[in-house]
């Protein structure tokens, strides 16, 4: 029997890990996470269709493309994406080390960085499949009201759902690179995402340079909503990087997320609890 | 994979995949801005193909820019324009407005024989985030009626004549005497120049959304026609002339495209002088804004032999000026600049103005005013 090429095994365990991602209990949280924002939608949505005007600043009705400007920067690229990005992320190694199963893995003729790359591929096409299609439906209840034009928008949906993409599959390679060096990293990514991402982004200086955030908010084509102080702080200080370089960066730090992520796997020896 | 995973992952993309199909129909099925390409405001749909001239301005390029804050100290924050939109309709051009689109259209009184000028109609186009409730209930305390119109909004006031342009005139504060109106103004007697721009008389001025985040400020029948034009075919996208110019000016901060006859008649420039410009048809400036002005000037001639008549004069005019003793050295940076250029009927001329150039370019007391520097 020959063995399987790297990319062959990481298809291997793409095929394997994406029932296995799609189906376990995080799945429950994904739905609930990823269907907010159509919920929210489609309440905005049923209030206009009932004549009652939804949301007012200063006076004035706010219309659909503003409303879901502020859903994508607020519940989809501050909320969803990264805790996304952290909870399946970071479960990519350690699950198999908490349950005893990486043993079995590591028993197949294959690399075992393989291991790592075809169930990170599993979870991007498994969040990216279930997160894109909810911006959309979002998009479509939200953009109609106050006579907003789906068609004159759709190139900055496009936009949104290439940045969201980006950002499942930066966060998820940076958080399975935590997974697979850190006992723990749940919490440190949890920690990550709520606590240096949102203080790193607000204090003056290059710290918010060492955030994934930093970058993946330059690309957004919405208006940032002035929604309290902490992103009014970070509006101020705010001197966003060219779209060429933010993407360059995010795409380094997947690489080299994602080779540490392997790496790791190939030459840590697990020692597994009884 | 197992067989449910595998239908729960291709009817997720297959619903992607609808939505952005749908999206992408509804986007192609959009009027499309015929003549138009990347870059070019989309604006330019709702301007009439006979304007006389096109402008556009990015406004926060301009505002932002440390030339604009030096021509504002120089000019003591004299900012009529801005003051007059913002009196008219509540609009902060500086906060509210990205960029602006602004077109001169013809009185369709003037008579070109006679010589007597009309001011010019300007209708301004101004892109932005606008609070549209704020603007409707000012326009509306100031006596302004609203209208619906092809389902937009559209705001009018009568306003006073105004005699330099149309652009909506400032409301009179109510301690204001009767002389401070433009009506008063001396240039309004009847002796005035016959090449002067008349004042013209009170006119209903409005205000449209075209779209949330687009205005239309201007006379209330032109603001109605570019509501029109946003669905008829007569827009200057379609005057592939003046497209041209536009594309070509189109990267700048800030440019102009129009018709020489009907810009230099406006400006009230005498026939004299007029008769002393090689024949022109049209004329362009373009202008990048930071750090000074980095501008291009084409014209287009009627013919080859009236470009190099144009050019000579102006490398006379440039060498005359050359010539003159006592020019400040700024000032000898910026006629250094000058290129000259252009082939067959085009005539370019590109030059740089840096922000010392503006200040020695200012009036003794402005230099000296120790808040200049």
């Amino acid at each position: 029997m020959t063995k399987p090429s790297f990319i062959g095994a990481s298809l291997r365990i793409f095929d394997i890990a994406v029932s296995k991602i799609l189906w376990s209990r995080r799945t429950a949280f994904m739905a609930l996470a990823a269907g907010g924002p159509v919920v929210l939608a489609a309440v905005l949505r049923s209030l206009d269709l009932a004549g009652m005007s939804t949301l007012r600043v200063n006076g004035a009705s706010v219309g659909g493309p503003v409303m879901f400007g502020g859903i994508m920067w607020l519940l989809y690229l501050k909320f969803v994406v990264p805790v996304l990005g952290a909870f399946y992320g970071t479960s990519l190694v350690s699950d198999e080390v908490e349950d005893k199963t990486i043993t079995y893995l590591f028993t197949r003729p294959i690399p075992r960085g393989s291991i790592v790359i075809g169930k990170y591929l599993a979870y991007v096409v498994c969040t990216a499949l279930v997160v894109l299609p909810t911006v959309l439906v979002s998009y479509l209840l939200l953009t109609p009201i106050g006579g907003g034009s789906i068609g004159a928008n759709f190139p900055n949906l496009l936009l949104d759902l290439g940045i969201l993409l980006l950002g499942l599959a930066v966060y998820g390679a940076a958080f399975a690179c935590i997974g697979a060096l850190v006992p723990r990293p749940l919490v440190a990514g949890l920690v990550i995402v709520f606590g240096w991402e949102q203080v790193a982004l607000v204090v003056p200086g290059y710290l918010r340079k060492f955030t994934v955030a930093y970058y993946l908010q330059s690309l957004v084509p919405h208006a940032m909503p002035q929604d309290d102080t902490v992103s009014a702080i970070q509006s101020l200080f705010s001197q966003p990087p060219s779209a060429v370089s933010s993407v360059l960066w995010l795409l380094a730090i997947l690489a080299v997320s994602l080779w540490l992520a392997a790496r790791a796997l190939e030459t840590r020896e697990f020692v597994l609890g009884q | 994979m197992t067989t449910r995973s595998r239908y729960f992952l291709l009817g997720a993309a297959i619903l992607l995949l609808v939505g952005i199909g749908g999206g992408l129909i509804a986007y192609f099925g959009l009027p499309q801005v015929r003549g138009t390409s990347a870059g070019l405001p989309s604006e330019l749909r709702y301007v009439p193909s006979d304007a006389a001239l096109v402008a556009y301005a990015d406004v926060h390029s301009v505002m932002n820019s440390d030339t604009r804050r030096e021509l504002e100290r120089m000019t003591m924050g004299r900012r009529r324009g801005q003051r007059a939109v913002h009196e008219f309709a509540g609009i902060d051009l500086e906060k509210d407005v990205d960029h602006i689109v602004v077109y001169l259209q013809p009185d369709e009184r003037d008579d070109d024989k006679s010589g007597n000028n009309r001011p010019p109609h300007v209708v301004i186009l101004a892109e932005g985030k606008f609070d549209q409730g704020k603007v409707e209930q000012f326009i509306k305390e100031h006596g302004g009626e609203l209208e619906d119109y092809h389902g937009k909004h559209l705001l009018s006031r009568t306003m006073q004549g105004s005699r330099r342009n149309d652009a909506p005139a400032p409301v009179s504060p109510p301690n204001a005497t009767p002389n401070a109106t433009p009506n008063a103004t001396p240039n309004a007697t009847p002796n005035a120049s016959p090449n002067t721009p008349r004042l013209r008389e009170p006119e209903e001025m409005a205000v449209a959304f075209i779209q949330p985040t687009l205005v239309a400020m201007g006379p209330v029948n032109l603001v109605r026609a570019a509501i029109d034009n946003s669905t008829a075919d007569s827009s200057v996208t379609s005057n592939a002339e003046v497209m041209k110019m536009i594309k070509e000016a189109g990267s700048a901060d800030a440019w102009v495209v129009g018709r020489f006859d009907a810009v230099s008649r406006r400006m009230g420039l005498p026939p004299s002088m007029r008769a002393q410009v090689p024949p022109l048809r049209l004329v362009s400036a373009a202008a990048h804004i930071n750090g000074g002005v980095k501008g291009v000037i084409n014209a287009e001639t009627a013919d080859a032999a009236g470009a190099d008549q144009l050019r000579d004069v102006i490398r006379g005019a440039v060498s005359l000026a050359r010539l003159q003793s006592g020019i400040k050295p700024p000032l000898q940076d910026a006629l250094k600049s000058l290129e000259l250029g252009g082939t067959g009927n085009n005539v370019r001329l590109s030059f740089a103005v840096t922000n010392d150039t503006f200040h020695a370019m200012a009036p003794p007391e402005q230099q000296n005013n120790p808040d200049n520097k």
